[in-house]
């Protein structure tokens, strides 16, 4: 029914990243537009959902993830990944503590890693009775202000809580992960038509949009946040994704510990790097210095002005402000090595300000 | 053309030695090695609080003589951000 409603709005879908998104609206670079100056609207069904009873869900899941579930506080959200026996990222997943439950929204392509995830600690998949949207940007609080009361600008990053819709109750999770204030809204199915209706509504008030995981792929690239179906799918070392912050290392074991930890003690050996240029920069392609190969692009992306890639490098070339080449034998140097975030969100300068 | 290595081992020794110093200050969990470059320092990523930043200051200031602006969050996005400024701070005094 959702799926129709978005269709008559123009969405596009596609599986351009493995599982069935909403890919854009007709314009992702009109809709990142919209993510950073006002408010976007995405829908997140390609989200898979899992809910694990409170005690026994955090054992299990502590046992499994390789960060510390019992750290975990009511109405607190952790950000970390899910590892295949390798030691290997096979998605990545924000777990909620909230009613006695432990619910874990999770992006990946993995069926397996899911099979896996509820195979213990009382767990279940509950992806198909709930329905799960984004609203991203400088005004996404005041958004979601309208629908759900001012209880909302008390909402901490990485925090979770229960407000009332129409005859239900549904989760605001403040999880943004362009930069800008961001929150997602898991909902009973039922009340997605709805649901989405009414935030279309107050995304639109403030003069917001529509958005697919097109603008969503552009907003996580340039405001440093991890991005599964792009540079997760391409390196797969969590290591070399520098995503070691979602580790906790005092832990004795958890799936794929042993070998993430013997690569941890053998050294990184090539780092993720964000690169600019005002050239297109092609997926897969090399990246250069003096003639000789340091590093691939595993993620690049189009803007106005040029483009944004991720390269896979040599560790000791990794570091932002160089000039490196995508020819062997070329003087050129158009690829830049750049600091991330590589802009400075509105949210940040802002604040909840009308 | 080739990068100037001189630039290189300096981005590398700065990023080094403020790696060290942010675990020994901060008691952060990890080894220097784990810090990516790109790490967030507030809200994701090392989660720091206003605590923690107070703590940066005091070691930015203290190690490599640079006074961190009134207003840091622009500075503070990342450890690569944090490390920008610390170079442009020095290039500057050092012009």
């Amino acid at each position: 029914m959702l799926k129709g409603e978005l269709l008559k709005l123009g969405a596009n879908f596609g599986k351009k990243y493995g599982p069935d998104i909403l890919l854009d609206f007709g314009d992702p670079r009109k809709e990142l537009g919209h993510m950073r100056s006002t408010v976007a609207l995405s829908d997140f069904s390609f989200a898979k959902i899992f809910s694990f009873p409170e005690g026994d869900g955090a054992e299990y899941l502590d046992a499994v993830l390789p960060a510390n579930i019992f750290k975990l506080r009511y109405g607190r959200i952790i950000n970390t990944f899910l590892s295949d026996s390798s030691g290997n990222v096979s998605g990545e997943l924000m777990l909620a503590n909230i009613d006695d439950r432990l619910w874990a929204i999770v992006e990946t392509s993995d069926a397996e890693s899911c099979k896996q995830l509820v195979s213990g600690g009382g767990g279940c998949e509950v992806s198909s009775e709930y329905c799960l949207f984004s609203i991203d940007g400088p005004l996404a609080w005041k958004a979601a202000e309208n629908l759900f009361g001012a209880d909302v600008l008390g909402l901490a990053y990485m925090s979770v809580d229960k407000f009332a819709f129409q005859n239900s109750e549904l989760y605001l999770l403040r999880n943004g992960r362009t930069g800008e204030f961001g929150y997602q809204i898991m909902a009973p199915v039922d009340e997605s038509l709805a649901l989405f209706e009414a935030l279309k509504d107050s995304v639109m008030s403030l003069g917001g949009a529509c958005a697919g995981f097109d603008a969503h792929t552009s907003a996580r690239l340039q405001g440093n946040f991890f991005n599964f179906f792009r540079e997760g799918v391409r390196v797969r070392n969590p290591l070399e994704l520098g995503l070691q912050w979602m580790v906790d290392f005092s832990k004795d074991k958890f799936l794929g510990s042993e070998a993430l930890f013997e690569s941890r003690k053998a050294g990184v050996k090539r780092r993720l790097t964000a690169i600019s240029s005002e050239r297109s920069i092609a997926d897969d392609s090399a990246v250069y210095c003096s003639g000789r190969e340091i590093g691939r692009i595993v993620s690049a992306i189009d803007f106005e002005n040029g483009s944004l890639a991720l390269a896979l490098m040599d560790a000791d070339y990794a570091y932002p402000g160089f000039a490196y080449s995508s020819k062997p034998d070329a003087d050129d140097e158009s690829l830049n090595t750049v600091s991330r975030p590589t802009l400075i969100p509105l949210s940040l300068t802002k604040g909840m300000d009308e | 053309m080739s990068i100037d290595i001189q630039r290189l081992r300096r981005r590398r020794e700065i990023s080094a030695l403020l790696k060290s110093k942010l675990i020994e200050g901060l008691d952060l969990p990890y080894m220097p090695d784990d810090i990516a470059e790109d790490v967030s320092l507030i809200g994701s990523g090392l989660g720091l609080d206003s605590l923690d930043i107070l703590e940066i200051a005091i070691c930015v200031e203290s190690t490599f003589s640079i006074k961190m602006p009134d207003s840091s969050s622009g500075v503070l996005r990342s450890f690569n951000t944090l490390i920008d400024f610390i170079i442009a701070e020095s290039e500057a005094k050092n012009a």
